[in-house]
């Protein structure tokens, strides 16, 4: 090997080494919730409760309203100003999947997330912070609802600048119970449209350990019963309809 | 000579000894006729068949007399009433020296023979006795009784039906109306419809056996349709019959079956009425129910219950061997009230109409909206109530929230949340797509007086007298008195067409603006009502159309509840183009208190949304005090769910 060959693998090992050192300098502020810089850790601390507080917000709000947070028009009952959507209409169950769930949740936090997101305090005390696109995960489970934003900031403060870019937070949630057990109540509903089976939703209630109350309800020129599902155990409310 | 002059006088003696007892007869009775041997007439042997004060022809025995007297193979038939008297058809008909067929009416209680069966019991006077077919039919006069059945089986006496209207049945019952039966036991007949103790049995697939027993025992009855009557208990069983309570039943007579409500002239009525498909039930009054409308149900098999506003279907499921029940709430146009029913020994309740369990969970809620409401309002838990005007006061400034529930949680209150509710939804009929909300409707009428006002009720008048005028400007609507402003909410349908305004050409009113108006006023509470939801309607989407236009959509979109209604509240207070100048923080015109115009510059929405301070003014003048306690007070109105769907 001549001089000038060993000069180029210096030079190739050099670079590669500049470039491992830089890029571990990008991105060493994101690389995990753990090791959050003391200086923009007030605004991640925000963020995350303000995510908390949104998702907990949406989960409510899509219980009241069977799940969605744009109910399709096509199926579902206006209550004055409550939608609420039909799980079982013209004789074919109607339950949204857990995925469209997930959606929606998605949906309500991207849209409602700035209600509680106030980077105006930070810029007073001195903060300067710009927001990439903002990107909503929810994954729904059995106990737990996890929501992941995707969310690149970049914070300086004087002469220190640091990128923010991925926020997750779980919030404990049986949701996914309550829409099984509306699925039991839709089948025992369909059995015998029209009428509710009172002993039927008491199996229900035991066997789930969860509080059921049917409301039948006359809209003018169409009949419907509602279903309100409780969770004794966290509160939630899940609400829909059936013809 | 002597001899002609003796028989000339004998004769003229005999005439006038005739005649004399002609006169005596008539003067004592009437016509006599002398016994008619009719068994020799027929040739069925001497004095088998006789009697007397009638006539027989072919067969008949008819024409009865006043006094008449017959004897039919040893049974006696007497006191029967002259068919010119009774004006029913009156007659017996023989057939080999039998009776073939009868039909009489009788002046004298007693038991009547036909051909050697006996009516089961003695007939009172004044009934119409119709023997036919084998089958004795007694039509009862008005209040006839049975003192008792006799002994008697099918071997001694007929298959008997029993017709009346007010007829008194052994032991204080009564057929109330149509038929009923007694072939040794007393039974309503398949197809037929009949009242007895004012409970009356419809629909009836089979025939119904009927008992008055006293501690009757149901399981004896398994292969029969069985209705038995106690002091406040019924027990049927069996297939295919519907037994309908009433409202004047004897068994339950004393129970409330009728509540009037103010406002209204006519009563709303109870009733319950039963279905039995293959069930058994047996139905006592609670006598612990504390409203003393309730009834105590044990059932099995499948039944169908309907107290007027909930239907209860007990099925049996064969194949889990389960016990089943469905209900179904019966809409009405006009509202019921209902018997409260416990089951099985509380295993379920049903309420009002609400159905529970007995661990309390309310499986069904079957009330209307306005009852609801009502309900809600009554059960209200008031530490939860005073927590949450605290939380919301804390936010929004002290002294913000109205608790105007009180307004909502009496039955004479039922038709003013009614129109509530209809207002709401009629208001939301627009083609602009605004929509307001019940509680946010309600606040703003409660703020104007609507509910109250410094008299007391402004409907109170109206409860009283449901002729008296509703005058717009008492409701804040002193602006309605314009024509075109009316059509324009017709247009867009805030209003919809059919409400009655009733303008008072002579009168001037001015309003807020000291601009003149014709008064206007209102025939009835309703609508009154649907005028003030269309402009808070109204002027809602005006604030939209605002918002909108200076912000965006999409940031209406995000506008919270509590603001908008702060809007809109203002909106009304103040005029839309106040509303605007302030929301946009634009110049507008205006007027002073003495009715000056001046020109206002607007404070733009970050400077006058918000709590309300300390020290603020605190004056229905004060747009946006008014404001505040409009967002406040609505926020409580949905926090504690009042309106809200169950």
């Amino acid at each position: 090997m001549n001089k000038r060959g060993q000069v180029t693998i210096f030079i190739i090992i050099a670079i590669i080494l500049i470039v491992a050192v830089a890029f571990y300098f990008v991105l060493k502020d994101d690389i995990s919730v753990d090791k959050i810089p003391t200086e923009v850790e007030p605004v991640y601390t925000n963020l995350i409760s303000c995510l908390e507080e949104t998702t907990e917000e949406g989960v409510e709000y899509l219980g009241m309203h069977g799940g969605y947070y744009e109910i399709p028009e096509a199926v579902s009952i206006s209550y004055f100003t409550d939608d609420i959507p039909y799980y079982y209409l013209n004789l074919k169950t109607n339950i949204p999947p857990i995925e469209r769930i997930e959606g929606e949740l998605e949906n309500y936090i991207h849209n409602y997330l700035s209600n509680c997101l106030d980077f105006k305090d930070f810029e007073e005390q001195g903060f300067e912070i710009r927001e990439g696109d903002l990107l909503v995960y929810v994954n729904i489970n059995e106990k737990e609802i996890r929501t992941k934003l995707d969310y690149p900031l970049t914070i300086s403060k004087g002469k220190s600048t640091k990128r923010l870019r991925e926020f997750e937070i779980e919030i404990d949630s049986d949701l996914e119970r309550l829409l099984e057990v509306s699925e039991e109540v839709v089948n025992s509903y369909s059995e015998k449209p029209g009428f509710v089976c009172v002993t039927c939703l008491e199996e229900i209630s035991n066997n789930n350990e969860v509080q059921i109350t049917s409301a039948p309800f006359s809209n003018y020129d169409e009949e419907s019963i509602f279903f309100l599902i409780t969770s004794p155990e966290t509160e939630l409310n899940w609400k829909f309809a059936v013809e | 000579m002597k001899n002609k002059k003796l028989v000339i006088f004998l004769g003229v003696l005999v005439f006038l000894i005739g005649s004399l007892s002609f006169v005596y007869c008539d003067e004592i009775g009437g016509e006599t006729t002398g016994t008619i041997d009719i068994g020799e007439l027929i040739g069925i042997g001497v004095e088998k068949i006789f009697g007397s004060g009638m006539e027989y022809d072919e067969g008949l025995i008819k024409d009865f007399e006043t006094e008449n007297s017959l004897n039919i193979n040893g049974d006696e038939f007497e006191n029967i009433i002259p068919k010119s008297v009774s004006g029913n058809p009156t007659y017996i008909k023989l057939e080999a020296g039998n009776i073939e067929s009868a039909d009489i009416t009788i002046s004298e209680e007693g038991t009547y023979t036909f051909n050697g069966k006996s009516t089961p019991f003695s007939v009172p006077a004044g009934s119409r006795i119709i023997f036919m077919n084998n089958e004795i039919t007694i039509e009862f006069p008005d209040g006839g009784e049975i003192k008792e059945f006799s002994d008697l089986n099918l071997e001694e006496t007929y298959l008997t039906k029993i017709k009346g209207e007010n007829v008194k049945l052994p032991g204080e019952h009564s057929l109330d109306g149509g038929d009923l039966y007694y072939n040794g036991k007393l039974f309503v007949k398949a197809g037929d419809e009949v009242i007895i103790d004012k409970i009356e049995f419809t629909e009836l697939e089979k025939d119904v056996n009927l008992y008055f027993e006293k501690d009757f025992n149901p399981a004896n009855h398994k292969d029969e349709n069985y209705f038995n009557y106690e002091k406040d208990k019924i027990s049927l069983g069996g297939y295919g019959f519907t037994a309908d309570l009433g409202t004047e039943n004897n068994v339950f007579g004393d129970m409330e079956t009728e509540k009037y409500i103010d406002g209204q002239k006519d009563p709303k009525t109870r009733n319950l009425e039963i279905t039995l498909n293959g069930g058994n039930l047996e139905i006592s009054k609670d006598k612990n129910s504390k409203s003393g409308l309730a009834f105590n149900v044990q059932g099995n098999g499948d039944y169908i219950i309907d107290n007027s506003r909930v239907v209860i279907y007990s099925e049996k499921d064969l194949k889990l061997e389960e016990q089943k029940l469905f209900v179904k709430v019966r809409y009405k146009e006009e509202l019921t009230c209902s018997y409260d029913l416990n089951f099985n020994e509380g295993e379920h309740i049903l309420e009002s109409n609400i159905f529970k369990n007995n661990k309390g969970n309310e499986l069904l809620n079957g009330n209307t909206r306005s009852e609801n409401i009502i309900h809600k309002t009554k059960n209200l838990d008031k530490k939860e109530v005073a927590k949450i005007k605290k939380a919301i006061e804390d936010k929004l400034g002290k002294g913000t929230v109205k608790d105007w529930t009180g307004l909502l949680n009496e039955g004479r209150e039922e038709k003013i949340i009614k129109n509530y509710v209809e207002a709401t939804y009629s208001a939301n009929q627009n083609i602009v797509g605004t929509k307001i909300s019940p509680e946010g409707l309600f606040v703003r009428s409660a703020l104007e007086g609507v509910g109250v006002d410094r008299d007391g009720y402004l409907f109170y008048e109206y409860y009283k007298d449901q002729n008296s005028l509703i005058p717009s400007n008492q409701m804040g609507l002193d602006f309605i008195g314009d024509e075109q402003h009316i059509q324009e909410l017709i247009d867009l349908k805030f209003l919809q067409e059919g409400v009655e305004f009733v303008f008072d050409e002579s009168g001037d009113n001015l309003n807020e603006f000291s601009q003149t108006m014709k008064p206007v006023f209102f025939k009835n509470s309703k609508d009154a009502l649907t005028v003030f939801a269309a402009e808070w309607a109204y002027r809602k989407y005006l604030f939209e159309r605002d918002f909108k236009e200076h912000f965006g959509d999409k940031k209406l979109g995000k506008i919270t509840p509590g603001e908008e209604d702060f809007w809109v509240t203002y909106y009304w207070n103040s005029g839309a183009g106040a509303g605007k100048g302030q929301l946009t923080g634009a110049k507008y015109n205006t007027y002073n208190r003495y009715g000056d115009p001046i020109v206002v510059q607007g404070k733009g929405r970050e400077n006058v949304y918000g709590p309300f301070k300390e020290g603020e003014w605190v004056s229905i003048h004060n747009s946006r005090y008014n404001a505040v306690l409009g967002e406040a007070t609505t926020i409580f109105m949905k926090a504690i769910g009042i309106f809200s769907s169950p």
